[in-house]
């Protein structure tokens, strides 16, 4: 594991030097920082808006810095053929592939990290002399949840970057990802459907896509009325599927990256 | 000598796209590297090489056939604590200095950083790369021969016992290339192993105990330097020749320049013929091996055309490079008598 820590390293040192990753993380920032101009609304609505941009600009920020990371960090080994002389050394193809996974993560941690502090630290702003005033440290549930979106969204990326192109890959993610955030929908028709086949295949989309709408974390933190029963398990269920369906589809990845001609 | 490199029948195959067909990037070669030996592994573009150097680091999976590494199969994982390899070309993490690339690859080797950091001093010193001006410039900045150091330097850090090299002086001036050609004759004065692919062939010549040429992914020729520039043919003057051996020189393409003629025999030729020009009273002026360039053969075996004169072209190193049909009947003899 120490080989895939270098690798993972080396992945970070990496990923944040490339531009198009900082560019969406500064304009996660700016927009965070951009909501301050709403001043026309009542405080209490304000603040509302705020937490909800807030959240809504990190994910949305966390899905493309996830995605294009995600998808290039092995095709780009191969095809600038530092692949080589990295596997030409005493170096697993599984340890290589969790160095770029781990080094994702870290390169993810750090600018959902950045973006959640800013937008923590405008919500602290905006609440400076308000009544009835909420620690907006509650707000890291709804960016840990994103984190674990995240996550789970990373592991796919990867996985199918061990064996499609970055375009297919793209695609793939982002569909599949479209698709797991409709998970409760998916659900619904199988169950309302009188089809047995599209009863079936839905549940199959259901089960088998990861359901990216369980993260979904935003309502309890705005709306005071929406009260979570048992918020602890809520949050512990989800992070434990993250990384349970994250480790399921890494050592897919690892299986089909074992064989892979590089 | 034992074994550092065992290839036996690999074959590779590649699908051709759209086709239900596949080719042979690598068909059916056997051959074997010694321990300290510097093998020459040549071939025109897409000949084979590379393909067959990424099979044996475990890059790439054979077909069929089996490929051993310092006795284990290729990409065993132990090997490669004792194997280097500089790819043609090699690509680097643009940001980073030498020294961090090195580093790098240092602790891939399982070095802690600070004990990765000082091997790192110490290579990039080694390669040229240590000066004030180059230390701390990205590998973008750097020129390709600079590159080639820094692939240099991090295919050193273990100590290897067994090397490959891919192209190692290929884009390089004059000046590079002579440097790392120096190099590699150090590694060979060390007893280093070295797998070369080349398409410098002087290079090949100079540093290579044996070398090998392979074709459209075949086994061409094979055999140590002196078998395979030793040539075949010696160059005899004659001066004051008589006739019938004149006539007969004339006829397999010897030339006339006033008394003296210039021919080209085969080696097991030389003696009949020097034994016919001292029973004709002729003397003999020189006897000359004819030295022949790596060039020849590579473009002869590239171009097809050894197949015209041999008929086979693989050599096994115990075995003439070139078995002439003709050479048993000697027309010398007749002569001489």
């Amino acid at each position: 594991m120490n080989t895939a820590m270098v690798i993972a390293r080396n992945t970070i040192s990496e990923a944040l030097r490339k531009k198009i990753l900082n560019a969406f993380l500064m304009v996660g920032v700016v927009l965070i920082a951009f909501t301050f101009i709403f001043q026309q609304f009542a405080p209490r609505q304000e603040l509302t808006l705020v937490k909800g941009m807030g959240l809504g600009i990190i994910s949305l920020a966390g899905l493309f810095i996830t995605v294009i990371l995600c998808i290039n960090l092995v095709p780009n080994e191969v095809e600038r053929r530092t692949i080589y002389t990295i596997l030409a050394k005493p170096v697993r193809r599984y340890e290589f592939l969790l160095g770029k996974f781990f080094g994702a993560l870290g390169t993810l941690g750090i600018n959902i990290g950045l973006m959640g502090l800013a937008f923590v630290i405008a919500v602290a702003v905006k609440q400076i002399g308000a009544e009835n005033a909420v620690s907006p440290l509650i707000l890291f549930k709804g960016i840990l949840m994103i984190a674990m979106q995240m996550l789970l969204l990373a592991a796919l990326a990867m996985f199918f970057s061990t064996f499609v192109t970055p375009l297919v890959n793209f695609f793939l993610t982002m569909v599949l990802f479209v698709i797991g955030n409709l998970s409760s929908y998916t659900l619904d028709l199988a169950k309302n459907s009188q089809v047995a086949i599209v009863k079936y295949v839905l549940l199959g989309v259901h089960y088998v896509v990861p359901n990216f709408g369980n993260f979904q974390y935003t309502n309890p933190l705005l709306q005071p009325d929406v009260v979570v029963k048992n918020e602890t398990l809520f949050l512990t269920q989800n992070c434990a599927y993250a990384v349970a369906y994250a480790t399921a589809l890494m050592v897919l990845a690892i299986l089909v990256f074992d064989r892979r001609e590089v | 000598m034992a074994a550092a490199i065992e290839i036996t029948n690999l074959t590779k195959q590649y699908p051709v796209p759209m086709k239900r067909e596949v080719v042979n990037a690598v068909d059916n070669l056997t051959l074997t590297v010694g321990e300290g030996e510097i093998f020459g592994f040549l071939g025109a573009n897409g000949a084979g090489k590379t393909t067959t150097i990424k099979i044996l680091l475990g890059l790439i999976y054979a077909t069929s056939g089996d490929a051993n590494v310092l006795g284990s199969p290729a990409g065993d994982i132990a090997v490669k604590h004792k194997i280097a390899y500089l790819p043609e070309s090699p690509y680097f993490y643009e940001h980073m200095t030498a020294r961090e690339i090195v580093t790098f690859y240092a602790q891939l080797f399982g070095m802690h950083r600070e004990e990765a950091k000082k091997k790192a001093d110490e290579l990039v010193d080694f390669v040229g790369l240590g000066g004030k001006s180059d230390v701390n410039k990205p590998v973008s900045e750097f020129s390709k021969g600079m590159r080639q150091r820094v692939g240099i330097a991090q295919s050193l850090i273990n100590d290897p016992t067994l090397l490959f090299y891919d192209e190692p002086t290929s884009g390089l001036d004059a000046i590079a290339r002579r440097d790392i050609r120096d190099l590699m004759l150090e590694l060979k004065r060390q007893g280093k192993t070295m797998f070369l692919s080349s398409h410098q062939l002087e290079d090949v010549e100079l540093v290579c105990h044996r070398a090998s040429i392979i074709h459209k992914g075949k086994l061409q020729v094979l055999g140590t330097m002196d078998e395979l520039l030793g040539g075949e043919r010696v160059e005899v003057k004659l001066e004051n020749t008589p006739a019938d051996l004149a006539a007969k020189l004339s006829a397999d393409g010897a030339i006339r320049t006033g008394d003296v003629i210039t021919a080209s025999v085969l080696r097991e030729d030389v003696g009949s013929v020097i034994d016919a020009a001292r029973v004709g009273n002729a003397s003999v002026v020189s006897v000359v091996p004819m030295k022949r360039r790596l060039e020849d053969i590579f473009v002869e075996i590239v171009g097809g055309r050894l197949d015209k004169v041999s008929g086979s072209l693989i050599s096994t190193g115990d075995r003439p490079l070139i078995n002439n049909e003709t050479s048993s009947a000697n027309p010398y003899k007749e002569i001489a008598k």
